[in-house]
């Protein structure tokens, strides 16, 4: 099992009040699935990715990546894991504006201390289909090309885990679609496991699963006529 | 009413909820006021205690005849037979130094039977003339403690005498004048001027309003000068007036560097409220609400500020005046520090600069925040990008205000204040200031290439990041690179300086022993010693030549001026005296000897525009006398105009055969240690010291560095509130780009990596910043040397650069902006990547 959630529950302090935010979640994602998390804004998607991720812990039950238990890990574990195990993509704030989309893909692999990331990062721009923009720097890029370098700095560093918090949700139709396709070519072609939020039925359609989340709890799931 | 309740919650509030970054901006704005008020403080009490020593013995006095050489006893005869109303108050003025403490004190010499001006201040009591005859009784200025009937040991010229000290004159509290005061005959006696007086001042009927010089003319001997009563003390303070301006100048520098830490902090405000400015301005505030806003900001910070400022600079004053009056009795005129008063003047001072300069500062990013419409608040984004597409129109006025320092370098001084030397460091830090966001840019961008390489990713993102930031990085680079700026041009004058006046300690004492009146020395202390010490000396064995040298004052031009009679013919053997001119030595000395020829300082030529070949008018003695200029000499004694003649061949116009000093050299096989015992032995019984040249120019450079440790203390404060400046900076930085360090963190940056990258920002800017102030320097330095000292001071000073020192400063000040980096490195490192992502 790649990602397990175990009865999870995360609670924020905001003046003095405790705010709820998930609610006794537990949730399994096996290996290369694909799993779409549906919900409308503030039912505790981008919390749970965040948890998913090891960005966050939670307040009550255990996250385990791989295995691997996030409440028992520093923050430097922590980092670790998330520079080896987990790729983010997000809606907004995807490039660093003053990184080229070359320089921005093999970040990851920097940040790990790999030596010779620029032909990595290169090849995954040409598998995310925008090699010949590897110099331009964001303010150049369109929102879907945009989107495609974030993808492919996601996965340069083969990560077991894609968390993807609304990919689509800042882009037009076309260019949704056209994501959504690069997405299932890449897990296919890496067996990269992919949790997902996302507020729109279309985009879920693709996984191979769908979980509901209502309110920061999981009410219902597996088949898309649950939804 | 309702502005004000916006104003308080738009500003107030969030000043007080950003506490830490408020209190770091009054304190920037306390520190630059604080150096202001007590240079301001020290400036005027260093200025008050000569000012009052002086004034309390001169009454009411109209004139004072003054002449080189001394007023003959008989012109005093005469004047008083003059058929005017007027009273003449002869004085004869030295310095003692008292056996028991070594300290050196003015000594007055008055005509306590005739002089009726004596009683109207009631200050002394009248003595009996039992006691007036006795020329051993003096009278003591009660602060220096001594009680009436006491024997007081003192050295007045070259002899010891006992003196009993018959009564204590009351001084003010506020003045605490140190002085002796003697019956004029007796004050003679022992100051060895008999028969001379060295001043008398005229006592007219404030009634009338007559030409008074016109009627004491004829009775005067031509050269004698007539001046209006407290020239002296307008000398004295026209003297000091050069080297207040220079340590006021400096003191500026620190609020300089503070203003660009208000303009970050009052624009990293506009830019955290753009949401709020938007909101305000879409509900109907005006532009000129928004701009109020932050200007009152601003207003706020200064008034806070300049409060603290005057507290702070009052406690800083305490050592600023011992520095300042220090240098004073050293280099100029021997005083003693007065009260520090803190005067409305000083109070508005530091109010006026610590909310102007706060307000001129806010000044922009208030317009900026005004500016936009309601819909479109002013984002980081935008004023980065204006600074970089304004960055080419920048450069260009940029070398305009090079240009215009260039040209401000030409223009004369106003009254001695070199006006033009001081506006060029300000048009080149202003220059560095506009050129700064492109050079930055250009800089960071190979910074980010090269440091890539060896410090990873994180290096570069670093770089990248500032670059993005021209706004912000830009001013901090210029405020900075203005502090080490004052460093470097510090470190090249005073070094070039020191070196130089190094060099020509070396080449002009060339002497092995000085001998000169016993006591401290110092500037105006005009003592005297017999010629038979001279002679004494030249029949120690083992001594080769005895120089024999004399000091007077005198005027030229109405400028005070010192006459040195030497004995040029030793300068044949031992050279001491070098020529700006290119003049040949030998020519010159035997022009000197022909008696109608002297030699200037290189001041003198400067001050007066007069060179080789000129001819000068001198009052020298009762006569006026003409004198060619056989060359203009380098000196570095002083800031008094320096003439330098034969004394053999002068003594026919001043007569007075005494010594101001003597200088001793050795046969070249002489016991050096043995000779100072013996050259002892043959002064025994002579109030006068024998000093080791050695001793003198150790003596000379302490004075020297202690003349500039109060221009290190105003650098050190400047580069400390740069480096406040440097920490706001980044930690504003910080805070607009938390987004991208919490991207970072989600893609796998560490802790380690994040702090990492705000240390390499901050030693990025420190670098940049040093790169930038050692041209600005540079150029400052050149600045100093070839116009403000020059005009200044009129000292041609050889470019030395203290290469050590300059690396030391710029290691420590890139290792300070490292530091400054440490706690925006922590704010950075430990924010929450989840907290902040959402949040955006």
């Amino acid at each position: 099992m790649v990602l397990r959630f175990l009865d999870v529950e995360k609670h924020y302090a905001v003046s003095d009040q405790r705010v709820p935010a998930l609610n006794g979640v537990s949730l399994d994602v096996g290996e290369g699935e694909w799993v779409a998390l549906v919900g409308r804004s503030g039912c505790g998607k981008t919390t749970l990715l965040n948890l998913a991720g090891a960005a966050d812990l939670p307040t009550r039950g255990e996250v385990e990546i791989e295995g691997v238990r996030t409440s028992s890990l520093d923050d430097d574990a922590l980092t670790e894991l998330r520079r080896h195990k987990i790729g983010f993509v997000f809606q907004f704030l995807q490039l660093l504006p003053t990184l080229s989309a070359v320089e921005n893909v093999e970040l990851p692999l920097q940040l790990a201390g790999v030596r010779r990331a620029r032909p990595r990062a290169r090849e995954m721009l040409g598998r995310v289909g925008i090699a010949e923009l590897a110099d331009r720097h964001p303010h150049q890029l369109s929102g879907g090309q945009m989107q495609r370098v974030a993808i492919a700095r996601a996965l340069v560093h083969e990560p077991s885990l894609l968390l993807a918090d609304e990919p689509t949700g800042s882009l037009d139709d076309e260019a949704a679609g056209s994501v959504m396709e690069l997405l299932l070519d890449l897990r296919r072609q890496l067996g990269t496991s992919i949790l997902m939020a996302t507020h729109s039925l279309e985009v879920a359609a693709v996984s191979d699963r769908r979980l509901i989340l209502r309110d920061g709890k999981l009410i219902a799931g597996e088949e898309p006529g649950g939804l | 009413m309702a502005r004000a309740v916006l104003l308080f919650r738009l500003i107030v509030r969030s000043m007080v909820r950003d506490r830490a970054r408020a209190l770091l901006t009054v304190s920037a704005v306390a520190l630059g006021v604080a150096v202001i008020v007590a240079v301001d403080l020290a400036g005027e009490a260093s200025m008050g205690s000569f000012r009052s020593s002086l004034e309390a013995l001169q009454g009411t006095a109209s004139h004072e005849i003054t002449q080189a050489g001394g007023i003959p006893d008989a012109v005093h005869g005469d004047l008083v037979r003059l058929e005017e109303p007027l009273v003449f108050s002869p004085r004869v003025e030295g310095f003692a130094s008292l056996v028991e403490t070594g300290e050196r004190v003015p000594l007055f010499g008055v005509d306590l039977i005739g002089d009726p001006t004596l009683g109207e201040k009631g200050s002394m009591a009248r003595p009996g003339t039992s006691e007036l005859l006795d020329p051993d009784s003096v009278w003591a200025s009660d602060s220096l403690g001594i009680a009436p009937g006491a024997r007081l040991a003192v050295v007045g010229a070259d002899r010891r005498t006992e003196l009993e000290v018959r009564g204590v004159i009351e001084t003010s509290e506020a003045q605490a004048d140190r002085y002796l005061l003697m019956d004029i005959a007796a004050a003679q006696r022992l100051l060895g001027r008999t028969g001379r007086l060295d001043r008398i001042y005229v006592h007219a009927p404030l009634d009338e309003t007559r030409d008074w010089e016109e009627r004491l003319r004829p009775v005067v001997p031509p050269g004698a000068a007539i001046l209006p009563s407290g020239t002296r003390t307008e000398d004295n303070r026209r003297m000091l007036r050069a080297f207040r301006w220079n340590l006021r100048m400096m003191s500026y520098t620190t609020i300089l560097v503070g203003a660009f830490l208000i303009y970050n902090t009052i624009t990293a405000y506009v830019v955290r409220r753009r949401q709020q400015i938007g909101i305000v301005r879409a509900v109907g505030a005006s532009r000129t609400m928004i701009r109020s806003a932050f200007l009152f900001e601003g207003a706020v910070f200064g008034l806070l500020g300049a409060a603290a400022g005057l507290v702070v600079g009052r406690l800083l004053a305490i050592g600023a005046v011992e520095a300042v009056g220090g240098t004073v009795s050293s280099l100029y005129v021997t005083s003693t520090p007065g009260d520090l008063e803190l005067r409305p003047w000083t109070v508005a001072l530091a109010v006026l600069t610590g909310v102007g300069t706060s307000i001129a500062s806010a000044w922009w990013p208030a317009r900026e925040a005004a500016g936009g419409a309601p819909t479109e608040a002013m984002a980081r984004a935008r004023l980065d990008t204006q600074v970089r597409t304004a960055s080419g129109r920048f450069t260009i006025v940029a070398a305009v205000l090079t240009g215009l320092a260039i040209a401000c370098c030409f223009v004369p001084p106003v009254d001695r204040i070199p006006v033009g030397g001081y506006l060029a460091p300000i048009l080149l830090a202003g220059a560095v200031a506009l050129v700064a966001p492109r050079l930055s840019a250009v800089v960071l961008r190979i910074a980010g290439r090269a440091l890539a390489a060896p410090f990873g990713v994180i290096a570069n993102v670093a770089a990248r990041g500032l670059a993005a930031s021209l706004g912000r990085t830009s001013v901090i680079v210029t405020a900075m690179a203005v502090a080490t700026a004052l460093v470097v041009s510090m470190g090249v004058t005073v070094g070039s300086f020191r070196e130089t006046v190094v060099d020509w300690l070396e080449s002009r004492l060339q002497a092995d022993y000085y001998v000169s009146p016993a006591g401290p020395g110092g500037r105006g202390a005009g003592s005297t010693m017999d010629e038979e010490v001279a002679a004494r000396l030249e029949t120690v064995p083992g001594v080769m030549d005895v120089g024999r040298f004399r000091t007077h004052s005198l005027r030229y031009d109405s400028i005070p001026a010192t006459l040195g009679l030497a004995d040029v013919a030793l300068y044949e053997r031992h050279p001491g005296v070098e020529f700006l001119d290119g003049s040949v030595p030998e020519a010159v000395w035997a022009e000197l000897a022909r008696g109608d020829r002297v030699i200037v300082s290189e001041l003198f030529s400067y001050r007066h525009d007069v060179h080789r070949g000129d001819t000068i008018r001198l009052a020298l003695g009762s006569g006026l006398v003409e004198l060619g200029i056989a060359a203009v000499f380098y000196d570095y004694s002083g800031e008094r105009d320096l003439l330098l003649g034969d004394r053999e061949a002068l003594l026919e116009h001043l007569p007075d055969p005494r010594l101001s000093s003597a200088g001793v050299y050795l046969e070249p096989d002489a016991d050096f240690a043995a000779s100072h015992a013996t050259l002892l032995r043959a002064v025994s019984g002579r109030g006068v010291k024998v000093t080791p040249t050695r001793t003198i120019r150790e003596e000379a450079i302490r004075i020297f560095d202690r003349a500039f440790a109060i221009t290190w203390a105003l650098e050190a404060i400047a580069m400390f509130v740069a480096i406040l400046a440097m920490a706001e900076a980044l930690l504003n930085l910080v805070f607009d780009r938390r987004s991208e360090l919490a991207l970072l963190r989600m893609h796998g940056a560490s802790v380690a990596q994040v702090r990492r990258l705000v240390l390499v920002q901050a030693g990025l800017l420190g670098a940049l910043a040093s790169g930038v102030g050692l041209v600005l320097g540079a150029a400052t330095a050149q600045v100093l040397l070839r116009v403000i000292h020059k005009q200044s001071f009129g000292w041609s000073v050889q470019l030395h650069w203290p290469w050590e020192l300059l690396a030391g400063a710029l290691g420590v000040i890139v290792a300070a902006s490292v530091v400054a980096g440490l706690y925006p490195a922590r704010v950075g490192s430990r924010l929450a990547p989840v907290e902040v992502l959402r949040a955006d």
